[in-house]
């Protein structure tokens, strides 16, 4: 297993009020696959990829990462992720300055990050568009360069967030094929409201007020 | 190609964020040093005029030897003072002269320049003394011949074979007619030559019969010298004295409280660029609160991104104050060549100490506000709750 927990939870203080947003979650993820998790807005689906990428530090239980504890120090954390990790997060905050090359260049760790980054290009069709700054690319384009760089680092596993949400039903499903085409080396984890991207799912959850389940 | 985080990615890629700061900076160093220069430019100015007093210090009588009355009156009293002048210690050699004054403009005004007259057996020993050299011509070998500085010259835009003189212009305070027969200047070229040298013909080497004695102080007796001539000035009522130390005092009074003045308008002056510029960084700041986020987020490192983030400031700030460094040489350069040069008045530099000093506090500050700001807000940044926002 690449990535396993035990009993991870995640409560937010609100004032005097807690809000569980990620409740004894258990869950076991292998070394390549397409994952996905299937639940309604605010069902914690977001905050349990912070945990799991370490992004947000659990108040409960543990993240059993290639077979050790996820680091408790944050800067260990930030390490592991810059080397190992990619995050496609849900509002693809390019940095917009820099072109879409460069944008997938920030991803990659320094040594072979321009080779990788010109493969990246043409495997996401982005072929032309390289100089373009983000504001200059479409919603799709946009996503697909914050995808690069999610795996510009050779990544072991990739956390994409609602990637189809604000993208029309074709686009999407571009995407969608491309994210399943690079779990063929990577575990990939995608959480989504949307059923129909996960059809050929290597394996779903289901999460519900923070709980989650496995459905197949 | 440079990595997409190094700096010069950074600047290359907001020209238009980079170029209002250094464009800033550079102006606020060509605003802020202009005074200092002037003031460097006049504190030359002065210092060339008093390096005589190195030299020599000057003795004459508080009435003049024409206004025969008075001389009758104190003549006992001066023929005293004559002795005891003439018997110091510290005396090494003492120059009889007659002394005029012409007018040159300044900056601020005009300002009177010495003429010295003396007898042509201590001429020699005078100019070797203080290093004036012969830049173009003779010395004067007769009395209705006289010899200007350079930098005089310039001022007065006159030339060698010229005449100068009341009679001649009703302005001019030198009395007389005098033909100009040489062009001095010090052998230190950069020092500008205000002084005049001309022809005295009387042999006597009475106080009362002179118009200054220049007395030059043994080596080593420098002090002992000043001591003993402001006590015979406390003595006797009818001499003034001049001596390096008394001159020295009277520029470093003028000049203190200019130079309050100055450093008075250097605060206010930083200040107001300083917070604007701080200003301008934390709003160019604030929109890169995302990027800032997203890196973190991805694991970049906070000493990383605090690090790049500080070093751009750095570099900005560092850059628009060479930039001004160099837009005011150019400047001065352009001012110099238009108005100080052609006038013989030292010109205005920032390559100065105490004007290159006057340049630093807005950098410093700048610096020092600018990077405080971006690390005290990088320091407290969320980056999970940037992400979280929309972009
Ligand atoms: N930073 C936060 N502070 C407090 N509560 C939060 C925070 N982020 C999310 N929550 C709450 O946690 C729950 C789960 O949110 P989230 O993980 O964003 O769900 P999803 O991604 O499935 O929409 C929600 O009730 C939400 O209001
Ligand atoms: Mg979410």
């Amino acid at each position: 297993m690449l990535i396993e927990t035990k009993d991870l939870t995640l409560e937010y203080l609100n004032g005097k009020s807690g809000v569980i947003a990620v409740n004894k979650v258990n869950m076991k993820l292998p070394e390549t696959g397409f994952y996905g998790i299937l639940g309604p807005s605010g069902s914690g689906k977001t905050s349990l990829l912070y945990l799991l990428s370490g992004i947000r530090v659990p108040s409960g239980g543990e993240i059993i990462y290639g077979g050790q504890k996820l680091p408790n120090s944050a800067d260990e954390r930030s390490r592991l992720r810059k080397r190992e990790m990619g995050f496609v997060f849900q509002y693809h905050f390019l940095i917009n300055y820099l072109s879409s090359f460069q944008n997938i260049m920030v991803g990659a760790v320094d040594s072979e990050g321009e080779e990788k980054t010109k493969r990246l290009i043409s495997e996401l069709g982005l072929d032309g568009l390289e100089q373009r700054p983000p504001y200059k690319l479409s919603g799709g384009q946009r996503q697909r360069v914050a995808i690069g760089r999610a795996f510009a680092n050779n990544p072991k596993i990739v956390f994409v967030d609602e990637p189809t949400a604000s993208l029309d039903h074709k686009t999407g499903r571009k995407v969608v094929n491309l994210l399943r085409n690079y779990s063929k080396e990577a575990c990939v984890v995608t959480v989504t409201h949307d059923k129909s991207i996960l059809e050929e799912a290597d394996g779903v959850f289901k999460m519900w007020d923070g709980e989650l389940e496995r459905i197949s | 190609m440079f990595s997409p985080l190094s700096i010069l990615t950074y600047f290359f890629k907001n020209k238009r964020k980079v170029i209002p700061i250094l464009a800033i900076i550079t102006l606020s160093i060509l605003g802020i040093s202009v005074t200092a220069a002037i003031n460097g430019s006049m504190w030359r100015e002065i210092t060339d005029r008093v390096w005589f007093y190195e030299k020599y210090y000057d003795v004459y009588l508080t009435f003049s030897s024409e206004s025969e009355g008075s001389l009758e009156e104190y003549q006992e009293e001066v023929e005293q003072v004559d002795k005891e002048i003439k018997e110091l210690d510290a005396v090494d050699h003492i120059i009889v002269a007659d002394v005029q004054a012409t007018d040159l403009m300044t900056l601020f005004g005009n300002e009177g320049a010495r003429v010295i007259f003396v007898g042509e057996d201590d001429r020699e020993k005078f100019v070797n003394e203080i290093g004036i050299e012969l830049d173009e011509g003779r010395y004067p070998e007769s009395a209705d011949e006289i010899a200007l500085g350079r930098e005089m010259l310039m001022n007065k835009d006159l030339k060698v074979g010229d005449s100068i003189g009341s009679k001649i212009d009703d302005e001019e305070s030198l009395s007389g007619e005098y033909k100009i027969v040489g062009a001095l200047t010090y052998s230190d070229s950069k020092k500008s030559m205000k002084l005049g040298i001309g022809y005295r013909e009387n042999k006597s080497d009475d106080l009362s019969s002179a118009g200054l004695f220049l007395l030059n102080p043994k080596d080593g007796k420098a002090e002992e010298l000043a001591s003993a001539l402001s006590r015979l000035e406390d003595k006797y009522g009818v001499i003034r004295v001049n001596t390096k130390e008394s001159v020295d005092k009277m520029i470093d009074e003028e000049f203190s409280a200019v130079s309050k003045v100055l450093w008075a308008i250097n605060v206010v002056v930083t200040l107001t660029i300083t917070s604007s510029i701080a200003l301008l960084n934390v709003i160019f700041f604030m929109q890169r609160a995302n990027e800032f986020g997203l890196l973190a987020s991805l694991g970049y490192s906070r000493k990383f991104i605090v690090g790049r983030t500080l070093l751009e400031s750095l570099i900005s700030i560092i850059l628009g104050w060479g930039l001004g460094i160099i837009f005011s040489e150019v400047v001065y350069g352009i001012l110099n060549s238009w108005i100080f040069t052609p006038r013989g008045i030292q010109g205005l530099t920032v390559l100065e100490s105490q004007t290159f000093l006057f340049t630093i506090p807005v950098p410093l500050a700048v610096a020092i506000f600018s990077c405080g700001t971006v690390f005290w807000k990088l320091m407290r940044m969320d980056p999970v709750s940037i992400i979280e926002k929309r972009d």
